[in-house]
Formats: structure tokens, C-alpha cells, sequence
């Protein structure tokens, strides 16, 4: 079952997973290694030992007389002591003539493989008695034909029993398997070791971020943690301010959400208060009227609010639409509240750019809120009979919605603060200022674009600009 | 190839075999194998003291056993006896027609482990039918006229006589010459020895002077000296003087050199032939030793006397083990362990 055990393997621990890996890796290199090792071995001692055959070869060969008519080696004693020292088994030795009719030695010592070249030794492996022996075999001319053949050259064979060299290249290869084991030991031990001590950091983050509190959402601590980690950790950090900003943000809706709705709740308690305490009816109903544009007032507080709530939370469903006609839509809305302080609310089209591409991609319903919030602050805080031009711009990143007013402008500090989110201006205090403008950020930000107040290019003013990316 | 009627009474013997065990055993105690057809092998090449042996071995049995066919002449040369004696012992030869013929050099090997990691009860030693001396030649016109010449020569300097002779380090005429040396009060170690294919070789050899001394065989000496060869006789390696052509030439032991070297030859059997099979050819043997022409016949393939069966042949044949290992540990033979 391949599919179970790669399912296995996935949730397996590390260090199953390392055991799984570099064992079996660990043990083939091995193998391998006392292989090679038992080859290199066996070459070594046949080199040796070859070495050895060789030389009882020669001093056979340098003893080889046919001066007596017959074929005949000398052997001197020291010479036969010699071999049987060198080697474990017996030594066998054969000197034949070419044609087989003279030999001298072990008579049916096995043949070379193939035809010797003249004066070349050969060695090889062959059975002799049952026994695996090694030969060294040599054919070389004689200065005479010997008596009883007509060969004129010589093979000189010697044997010894293979036994000496295979206990050699055994001893060779169990200290050898003896060594790798060991070695072999130590590497896993080693690799134990090092892998405790390099997973420590692991168990040490998990112990750390285990023993936090539930609200506990400043960042780990990255610095004395592996490279590999550091990552992982960096984007568990980033997710938690994320979240912490989402909280904070949260808090800061309640906060401002309940101070608004308290500032209404009280001046309308204050209001019914008085009309209840005055007996005079034109007083009352000027008190009654002016409880009814508070309860106006904390109605678009409370349908700010919500909209600012639903911005963030809302789906945003992009689709193409006609930018102008928004702007168009928006001033008509608005008309009668700029009337009312008698403000020139106008519309400008093709003025600040040569022909916007006006179809542009967003979510309409947020950025008609938007552009909303934005036109009704510029009524509210430009003087009677100012001026408030809307516009719609585009270039190749994106499409902006401009409103321009020559009210009396911010600061430059107050343009820096002011449209972070539920940051009031000096203005504060007429209400609803801080909401409209936040609501515009939240909704340009949620279109990845963003909400610029800068100063107005000709005189005093104030420039808001929401500007979006194309997708 | 084995007659039919061989094929019917080994079937039939089967047969009894399986049908009565005990029977059996009687019925193949009926059966002679001495009276059957059987080969005798011959651990060499043609010619030398094996195929010597099977021939007053085929001799002196239709002698006795004048209705069986003429013993075969089987050659399996190799390893002087070693290839014959494994296959025995491994039985991939054997069966109770198959003789095979041993000698002292067999033993000799046989006690330094040279046939393989058998034990001597790996065959079964049926008879020896003679046996030869050891003999040491020198060249007719050679300045060492007795042994005491040599002896005194090999004193003075062992390298300066070479030995020459068939059979290498360990061989029974190495040994020969070995003790000849030792005799002489020096290594054994220092001595030239010169191999040969065979006996005829290093006669040549010693009338051409390449060599001085031959440790060889009495009868491969007589051999060449009929044949013309100018060879002297310093000493005979027996216990007394022997007769025949060797009436005349002193033992090493009245030269004061006590060495005795006899080269028995004889017959074996695979060690799986069955009892009976075992004790007819036994008493065939006994037999035709005991046989008025058989001194005559022996005496013609140059043997003397040396016949023993039985435990008396067992005994020998351990007792010459003992005394050849001992040998090779004296003479610093390296001795193969046999199981």
C-alpha cells in the first residue's frame, strides 16, 4: 500500500523520517563500501601472493638443466623450506616439456587456461585435488631437446593451495566489517546526537508558544531561532499581528462606536429633559425640533458606523461601471445639503485628465459610500458659499475619485493623521468627521488602493483623493 | 566391459540382498572375487614399479586361480599414486574388482599428508607381494669406490656431490640420500639433489657425470646395468646381503652406515568392499604367495621376498606411517594434516 505509506511517511516524526531515510542509505553505503573493500582485498593479496608464486617460478626456472640428456631441476632444500613457509598450503610444482612426454613434479597439475606467450608468466585459478589452488605458469625454450621428447620448450608450473590468501583477504575484510560496523554505529549515534541538539530549538518554540495566554499575541522571539525555522515563525508573527491589528481595530470600533452613540444618547436625554421642563409650546416644539435633528444625526452616526462595520467585513464584488455617473449620482444625493449653505457643489469632467477611461472596475455600492462620506465631510467643513468640485481620474495603474474643496485644508500633520483609522482631526468635536474618512480608507484599502489628502494645488483647500489599482 | 551374466549375478546378488539381508551376506560370501574379473590399477604411467607390481599381481593369482580371467592392466597416473588413492578414498572408484597397487612411496606421501586429508583406513591394504631396496650408485669409473668414499666426500662438503634421481623434496630417494647425508654428519639441508622425470633419467645423468650419486632403486639400477649403463653398486640398503644379481655388494650397514630402505610393494582395496569380498581376496593372495612357483616369479619382476596380509599388513603399514612421519618431522618435511 504505497498511498498508506507515504501517508504514514508525511506524519511521521522527524526523526522517523530521518531513521527511514539515512538508515537503510547508511547501510547500502556500507555494503558497498566492505564490498569494494573485499575486492581491493583479494587484488592486494593475489598481487602478493602472485608475487611470491612468481619468484618460486623463477628459481625453479633458473635450475632447470638439460645438460644431462634429460630434463632435470635441482632443488635445494632452502628453496622448497622457502615456499612452504610463504604459503599455508602445499606447494605444488610441475616442469614438462612442451609436448608432455617429460614431466617432472605433480604430474597432473592443471593446464593454463590457454596458450602461454613464450617467457610470459601467466597465473590462474584452477582445483587440484579438490583443494582451489593458484598457479603461476611459465614456458620458455630450451637450448637442447631433452632425452625421451621432442620439445624444445619448457612450461614450468607452480601451485600453491588458495587457502593462505583467503584467510588473508578474510582476516582483511572482518576487521574491515568489524571497522564499518563500528563506524557505522557511531555515525547513527553521532547523527542522534546532533539531531537532538538540532531539533532542541523545535521542542523549545513549541514549549514557549504552549506556555503563552490565550490573548498573548505579541511576536516570537526570532532571533536565536535556526534559519529553516525563521521563516515558519516570521509568517506565524505576521498572521498574529495581522490578527492583533484586527483586534485592535475591533476595540477601536467599539470605542469610537460607543463614545458617538453616547454623544448622541446624551445630548437627546439632555434635549427631552428640557422640553419636558418648558411649559411654553413654541419653546417645546423648538426643543422637539431640535431633538429631531439629533435623532437625524445619530441616525448617519449609526449608519456610518455600520457601513464602516460592513466595509470591513462586506465582500467585495468588483464589476464594471461608469465612474461619471457615480459622480453624478453623488452630487445629485447631495445637492440639497450643499444648497443649504449655499456651496457651489459642481462636477468636472475632463478637466484634470485629457479623456478618462471612465468604465472602471470596483465594487460600486462601497465606492458610492465612499465617495459619500468624502463629499458630505467637504460640505461640513467648508464655509457657507465655498466651492466643492468632484472629478473622476484614471491612468494606466488605476482610477481615482477627486474631491476638492476650498475650505480652510489641513495641516500637514493633521493630513498625516487624519484618515488613519478613528484618528480625529483638531475638528473633531463636530462629529462624524473621523468615521467618513476612515470608512473612505477602509474601502479603497479593501480595493488594495488607498485614501491621499494632500493640500489643494491653487489656494486653500483640501484634495481627497481615493485611488485604486487596476487588477 | 561387464559380461551379461556379470549384470544377471550382480542383480540377483542385489536381489538377495534386499530380500534376506543375512542371506544375502552368505550368497555374496559364495561369490569369489578373486575368481571374478577385476582390474588392477596402476597409479602411473606405463613401465616403473606399479605396473610391475600388477603384473606379478596378474601372474601369481592365475597361478592359483587358474579358471578366473587375467587380472586387467588399468592406468590412472597422477600425483605418484595421489589421483588413484583420492578417488579410492572419495569412492568415485572402488567396488571390490578394482586393486590397486601402492608402494612404500605411497606410504611415504601418505604420511606427509601429500594424497589428501585421507587416513590411511580410507582403503583396505590387501597383501604386499615383494619388495625392493634402496640402492646407491655412483659412476663405473667415479673415485668413491666404497660408501665410506662418498660418506667421507659428503663429510668434507655435502654440496659437492650431487644426488640426482626421480621424485622431488620428500621423495623416497630424497629421503634416501637425505640420511645418506645425515649419516655422514652433516645438514641435510646443504645437500644438491637433482630431480628427474624417473630413475632412467638420472641414470643417464650419472653416466654422463652431470651427477654424482644415485639414492635410487635396486631394481631400476640392475635395469640400467644390464642395458650397459657404467654404474657401480656402493651399497645395497637392506638388513643382509641379498642374492641374484646383487650377490656381492655390501649392505650400507657393513659400511658402517646404518641405513636400511626397503620399498615394499603391494595391493589395496576401496575401504567399502564388503567383508567377504575383502578376506577371498586376502586368502587368494595368501595363496598364490604360498605357491611353489611364486619365489620364481617374483624374483623374475625383480622383487624379494615380502609378503603379508591381513593384520600383519595393517600393522606394517601403521608402523611405517609412525616411523615415515617421524622421518619427514626429522628431516623438517612439512607434514599436511589427514583427518
Amino acid at each position: 500500500m504505497p498511498l498508506n505509506f507515504t501517508a504514514r511517511l508525511r506524519r511521521a516524526s522527524l526523526w522517523q523520517r530521518l531513521a527511514l531515510l539515512l538508515f537503510p542509505a547508511l547501510l547500502v553505503v556500507t555494503c558497498i563500501e566492505l564490498w569494494m573493500t573485499r575486492h581491493d582485498a583479494l587484488a592486494a593479496a593475489n598481487a602478493a601472493y602472485d608475487r611470491s608464486l612468481l619468484g618460486a617460478l623463477k628459481s625453479i626456472d633458473a635450475n632447470i638443466s638439460t645438460a644431462s640428456g634429460g630434463l632435470s631441476v635441482e632443488l635445494p632444500y632452502t628453496m622448497f623450506e622457502f615456499f612452504e613457509l610463504t604459503a599455508s598450503g602445499q606447494v605444488f610444482f610441475r616442469v614438462s616439456t612442451s609436448d608432455g612426454l617429460v614431466e617432472l613434479g605433480s604430474a597432473d597439475l592443471p593446464a593454463p587456461p590457454a596458450e602461454l606467450a613464450m617467457g610470459v608468466p601467466a597465473f590462474y585459478d584452477a582445483t587440484y585435488f579438490g583443494e582451489a589452488v593458484r598457479l603461476a605458469a611459465y614456458r620458455r625454450d630450451l637450448d637442447r631437446t631433452p632425452a625421451g621428447s621432442t620439445g624444445r620448450s619448457v612450461l614450468i608450473q607452480v601451485g600453491e593451495s588458495t587457502r593462505s590468501r583467503q584467510e588473508f583477504s578474510a582476516r582483511f575484510v572482518r576487521s574491515a566489517a568489524l571497522r564499518d560496523g563500528l563506524v557505522l554505529a557511531m555515525l547513527l549515534c553521532g547523527t542522534a546526537i546532533a539531531l537532538a541538539a538540532a531539533l532542541r530549538p523545535l521542542s523549545r518554540l513549541a514549549r514557549e508558544v504552549g506556555a503563552r495566554t490565550s490573548d498573548d499575541l505579541t511576536r516570537i522571539a526570532e532571533t536565536d531561532l535556526p534559519a529553516e525555522v525563521r521563516p515558519l515563525v516570521a509568517a506565524v508573527n505576521q498572521q498574529m499581528s495581522r490578527t492583533q491589528e484586527l483586534v485592535s481595530q475591533q476595540r477601536q470600533f467599539l470605542d469610537d462606536a460607543s463614545h458617538q452613540l453616547r454623544t448622541h444618547l446624551t445630548t437627546l436625554q439632555m434635549q427631552a429633559d428640557y422640553a419636558r421642563r418648558e411649559e411654553d409650546p413654541a419653546q417645546v416644539r423648538a426643543a422637539l425640533d431640535a431633538l429631531g435633528a439629533e435623532i437625524a444625526r445619530a441616525t448617519r452616526s449609526a449608519q456610518q458606523l455600520l457601513a464602516l462595520g460592513r466595509s470591513d467585513t462586506v465582500s467585495v464584488e468588483p464589476a464594471e461601471f461608469d465612474l461619471e455617473a457615480l459622480l453624478r449620482e453623488v452630487a445629485v444625493d447631495l445637492l440639497p445639503m450643499a444648497r443649504a449653505k449655499r456651496i457651489d457643489l459642481g462636477i468636472d469632467l475632463g478637466i484634470h485628465s485629457a479623456m478618462p477611461d471612465f468604465p472602471a472596475v470596483a465594487d460600486r455600492a462601497l465606492m458610492r459610500e465612499a465617495l459619500g462620506n468624502l463629499v458630505s465631510n467637504a460640505i461640513a467643513y467648508t464655509p457657507a458659499e465655498g466651492t466643492i468640485t468632484l472629478f473622476a481620474a484614471s491612468d494606466a495603474a488605476g482610477w481615482s475619485l477627486n474631491v476638492e474643496d476650498n475650505g480652510p485644508g489641513l495641516s500637514e500633520e493633521e493630513r498625516a493623521a487624519l484618515g488613519q483609522r478613528f484618528l480625529r482631526g483638531a475638528r473633531a468635536g463636530k462629529g462624524g468627521f473621523g468615521l467618513g474618512l476612515a470608512i473612505a480608507r477602509s474601502i479603497a484599502q479593501r480595493h488594495r488602493g488607498e485614501l491621499r489628502l494632500e493640500a489643494r494645488e491653487a489656494g486653500p483647500g483640501l484634495h481627497a483623493i481615493i485611488w485604486w489599482p487596476r487588477t | 566391459m561387464p559380461s551379461p551374466a556379470l549384470h544377471r549375478r550382480h542383480a540377483l546378488r542385489a536381489l538377495c540382498a534386499l530380500l534376506a539381508p543375512s542371506f544375502g551376506l552368505r550368497a555374496m560370501a559364495a561369490s569369489d572375487p578373486s575368481e571374478e574379473a577385476a582390474d588392477c590399477v596402476i597409479p602411473a604411467k606405463a613401465g616403473g614399479g606399479f605396473a610391475l607390481t600388477c603384473a606379478l599381481a596378474r601372474d601369481a593369482l592365475q597361478a592359483v586361480r587358474p579358471a578366473r580371467p587375467p587380472l586387467g592392466q588399468r592406468y590412472l597416473p597422477g600425483g605418484i599414486g595421489a589421483v588413484a588413492f583420492d578417488r579410492i578414498a572419495t569412492g568415485k572408484l572402488g567396488g571390490q574388482g578394482t586393486l590397486v597397487a601402492f608402494s612404500s612411496g605411497s606410504l611415504l606421501n601418505l604420511a606427509q599428508g601429500r594424497f589428501g586429508p585421507h587416513p590411511p583406513s580410507a582403503v583396505r591394504w590387501i597383501a604386499t607381494l615383494g619388495t625392493d631396496y634402496g640402492v646407491v650408485a655412483v659412476h663405473r669409473d667415479s673415485p668413491f669406490r666404497r660408501l665410506q668414499d662418498l660418506v667421507a666426500a659428503l663429510r668434507q662438503d655435502p654440496s659437492r656431490i650431487a644426488f640426482g634421481a626421480g621424485g622431488t623434496v620428500g621423495s623416497q630417494d630424497w629421503v634416501k640420500a637425505a640420511l645418506l647425508v645425515r649419516a655422514a654428519g652433516r645438514d641435510h639441508k646443504a645437500m644438491r639433489f637433482v630431480s628427474f622425470e624417473g630413475g632412467g633419467d638420472a641414470l643417464s645423468a650419472l653416466q654422463g657425470r652431470h651427477v654424482d650419486a644415485f639414492p635410487g632403486d635396486a631394481a631400476e639400477a640392475l635395469q640400467a646395468m644390464a642395458g650397459g649403463t657404467p654404474v657401480r653398486l656402493l651399497a645395497v640398503l637392506s638388513e643382509n646381503r641379498l642374492g641374484g644379481a646383487l650377490t656381492g655388494v655390501p649392505t650400507a650397514r657393513e659400511q658402517g652406515v646404518d641405513l636400511v630402505w626397503p620399498t615394499v610393494r603391494g595391493l589395496y582395496l576401496s575401504a567399502d568392499v564388503p567383508e567377504p569380498a575383502v578376506r577371498a581376496w586376502v586368502a587368494a593372495f595368501r595363496e598364490a604367495g604360498a605357491a611353489p612357483g611364486y619365489a620364481a616369479l617374483r624374483e623374475q619382476h625383480g622383487l624379494y621376498p615380502f609378503a603379508l596380509t591381513g593384520t600383519a599388513l595393517d600393522d606394517y603399514v601403521q608402523a611405517q606411517l609412525k616411523a615415515y612421519r617421524r622421518l619427514a618431522d626429522e628431516l623438517g618435511l612439512r607434514r599436511w594434516p589427514t583427518s
